[in-house]
């Protein structure tokens, strides 16, 4: 007849909250970064098509509880019937996955 | 065989049975709405994860970000009635999304839809704009 045997898990319960808790700081860290970058190269993208500034000062990054990202406000991003779009946010996000491959980043 | 991406989504617009024209750009002066206009290439990134399993000469995948912006009446400008269809933008969704495009001037792998966004109607103009974000996935 086999014996029966209780095991006390809460260390390692507690090993692995603190992992988790970790990682997903870490990746918070991570996520933050590249909105930078990706709202740096919006920047330099916009910078060409100046005439106010207002792109450029618009392009900010927000952190919030789930996760950061890059809002802007502009016309210039989708155009009107009066004003041909000269897109600056989507080109700086579909470089995005590069910038993930740089070094710091 | 199209000489651009814009010339190949033309072609699958205008044969895709919605019954509206399609320009790379801009329209021509006094385009009858509703029209289409196609801005394409605003980023072209190069997709190593595509890469040709044998790592071969071969052509290299990307990434083609392309606009589709549909124009149309907002009111009708006599009786000021609503214009605009309700159903246009997702029928050209369906057409665009998963399509290949066989004429367009490198292999086509997919087109896939992104996001549309639907702008505040220009009063001035009595128009409603809708814009598409498309990525078109092609050997570069």
């Amino acid at each position: 007849m086999a014996d029966s045997f209780a095991f006390d898990t809460r260390a390692v319960e507690m090993a692995l909250a603190e992992r988790a808790a970790t990682l997903i700081a870490s990746s918070k860290v991570e996520e933050l970064r590249l909105a930078e970058a990706v709202a740096e190269r919006a920047r330099e993208i916009a910078e060409p098509h100046r005439k106010t500034g207002a792109e450029e000062e618009s392009i900010q990054v927000h952190q919030g509880e789930d996760g950061a990202e890059v809002r802007a406000k502009s016309f210039r991003e989708f155009g009107t019937s009066k004003m041909k779009a000269q897109p600056f946010i989507r080109p700086a996000v579909a470089e995005a996955p590069g910038m993930l491959r740089k070094p710091g980043f | 065989m199209a000489a651009s991406t814009a010339g190949a989504l033309k072609a699958l617009i205008e044969a895709g049975g919605l019954g509206i024209s399609a320009h790379r750009d801009e329209a021509p002066a006094n385009s009858t709405l509703p029209y289409i206009t196609i801005l394409e290439r605003i980023a072209l990134v190069p997709d190593r994860s595509n890469a040709r399993f044998d790592h071969g000469a071969g052509a290299q995948a990307g990434n083609e970000t392309v606009q589709v912006d549909l124009w149309e009446r907002w009111r009708d400008p006599a009786t000021k009635a609503l214009n605009e269809s309700y159903t246009l933008s997702d029928a050209l969704v369906r057409l665009l999304d998963g399509a290949s495009l066989p004429v367009a001037p490198t292999h086509v792998w997919g087109v896939k839809f992104i996001s549309s966004r639907r702008l505040p109607p220009e009063q001035e103009a009595n128009l409603v704009h809708t814009a598409f974000t498309l990525v078109i996935v092609r050997d570069i």
